[in-house]
């Protein structure tokens, strides 16, 4: 595009803005708007990234005793929300095993890599391929060790296996969950993407997801695709959701290794990572 | 980012209320003008801003590096218009009342402004640029919400792809081809007009 189309367009858009009316009145209401909004937020909100001992100026004790044990139950969900997929996948893996469940607390986050590789050792049994930050800007946020337990058609647990999932800042949000499971997949799920990376098969693909209030039923239609393997019901959110769901997944030895997330993301992309991965010395 | 708003991000980290609405009014007029491209009406721009700034006062403490609050803000604003317009999509509540009115000007309203102005750029240069610049905004307007959030950090903004890349939780790769996709459309957007017979027909009157 030629230099002056691009300033005709930069100059037209930055125009049209400036035209946009935002008046003091306006301004101030909002303000006052926002004030109220964070001390009534202050008394709810729930907290997974306000990080442990700050400050919280506008809250008293009850307060926050009332905030902690939401904290929890936010986070429970929001792992839970994540294993679904390792739910999936073991699902095939065991053979009985019908689904997994899993949560954890805010207190239970480890926020560093130097305290979470030794932590994450001892619970998988051996050392993992953990990188503190990738070459495309994704950066370690925090980890949890997480005992994931598997139950069968008749809600009998018939067992359990360690994971350690780490939350990645960065492009992509990514996440990498590294698991010792039960039993290995059978490999006949369909991928879109298979490569061979020395001598390492990752493999890549692209789910639909939707998440449902534990009080609401899928449509029949969305049974129907849900059975013809088109589409994953989740259930346990606050709100109905639906998502795409990236992964790429690759095993090392005893363990299994799937970078996800349900950003904008290019398989392509989550494949590169997982290549630094294997590249990465344990 | 200078010093004196660097100090007032550093106050309001420690929970300065004063130091948050000097910086409210620092950026709440551009962070606003940003959040009505994206979403694309007033209401749905003032709940963004405001669930912005209570946002930003109570994750302030996320903020490590107080120089890179503007970056930080925008990312907290760009986020919080998604999930609005995802909400007043459902709702197909989406419209860009008022910013189109410049380019929907009747043609004797354009008239008389013409004759108001006759020296700099010649009155069919003037029909042409307005109707351009209509159609540029229409097709902004169709623009899904996150090319045109690429847009708007690209032209408005004027950042580089990196820091789209940060602000958008995008990767870098991403955002190069969602603005090269949206360049080629805008840039038709241009054209197109020029070309348009009704153009060439007052051109040669």
């Amino acid at each position: 595009m030629g230099y002056d189309q691009e300033e005709r367009i930069k100059k037209e858009i930055q125009e049209q803005l400036s035209t946009v009316c935002f008046s003091e009145e306006r301004a101030d209401r909002i303000l006052r708007d926002v004030h109220q909004q964070i001390i009534e937020e202050d008394m709810t909100m729930s907290a997974p990234v306000r990080g442990k001992g700050q400050s919280m100026c506008v809250m008293s004790m009850r307060e926050r005793r009332k905030r902690m044990r939401y904290n929890k139950k936010r986070t429970g969900l929001v792992v839970a929300a994540a294993l679904v997929v390792m739910g999936a996948v073991t699902a095939v893996a065991a053979g009985k095993v019908a689904y997994t469940s899993s949560s954890t607390h805010l207190d239970e986050r480890i926020d560093t890599v130097a305290e979470f590789l030794p932590q994450a050792k001892a619970s998988l049994g051996q050392g993992a391929k953990i990188l503190e930050r990738y070459s495309n800007g994704s950066a370690f946020a925090y980890g949890y060790l997480i005992d994931v337990e598997a139950f069968d058609d008749a809600n009998n647990k018939v067992g359990s296996y360690p994971e350690a999932n780490v939350s990645y800042t960065g492009p992509g949000n990514v996440n990498l969950s590294v698991t010792k499971p039960l039993k290995w997949a059978a490999e006949n799920d369909h991928y879109q993407v298979e490569e061979s990376y020395k001598d390492i098969r990752i493999q890549g693909k692209t789910d639909r997801y939707l998440f449902l209030p534990p009080d609401q039923e899928p449509s029949e239609e969305e049974r129907k695709q849900e059975a013809e393997g088109k589409l994953m019901i989740s259930y346990g959110s606050s709100e109905v959701e639906r998502k795409e769901f990236h992964s790429v997944s690759w095993r090392e030895g005893d363990l299994q290794y799937l970078l996800y997330t349900f950003e904008d993301v290019q398989l392509g992309d989550l494949v590169a990572m997982a290549k630094e991965t294997i590249d990465h010395a344990e | 980012m200078e010093d004196e708003k660097i100090a007032f991000v550093k106050q309001m980290i420690d929970g300065d209320e004063r130091a948050f609405d000097g910086l409210y009014r620092s950026y709440s007029g551009k962070l606003y003008r940003m959040a009505y491209f994206i979403t694309g009406n007033k209401s749905d721009s003032e709940d963004v801003l405001q669930e912005t700034f209570v946002k930003c006062f109570l994750h302030r403490k996320t903020l490590k590096e107080p120089e890179r609050f503007e970056s930080w803000i925008c990312q907290i604003l760009v986020r919080t218009a998604w999930k609005q317009e995802k909400r007043s999509k459902k709702k197909s509540e989406v419209s860009y009342e008022g910013i189109l009115e410049l380019g929907e000007e009747s043609g004797s309203r354009a008239a008389e402004r013409m004759q108001e102005d006759v020296s700099a750029p010649g009155p069919l240069d003037q029909i042409l640029e307005k109707e351009a610049s209509s159609e540029l905004m229409k097709a902004v307007q169709g623009l899904d919400v996150r090319y045109r959030t690429i847009v708007l950090l690209y032209y408005y903004n004027e950042l580089g792809i990196r820091e789209i890349a940060q602000i958008t939780g995008l990767f870098e790769g991403t955002v190069k081809s969602r603005l090269s996709k949206a360049r080629k459309l805008l840039k038709s957007a241009l054209t197109e007009n020029e070309d348009s017979p009704g153009i060439r027909q007052a051109a040669r009157a």
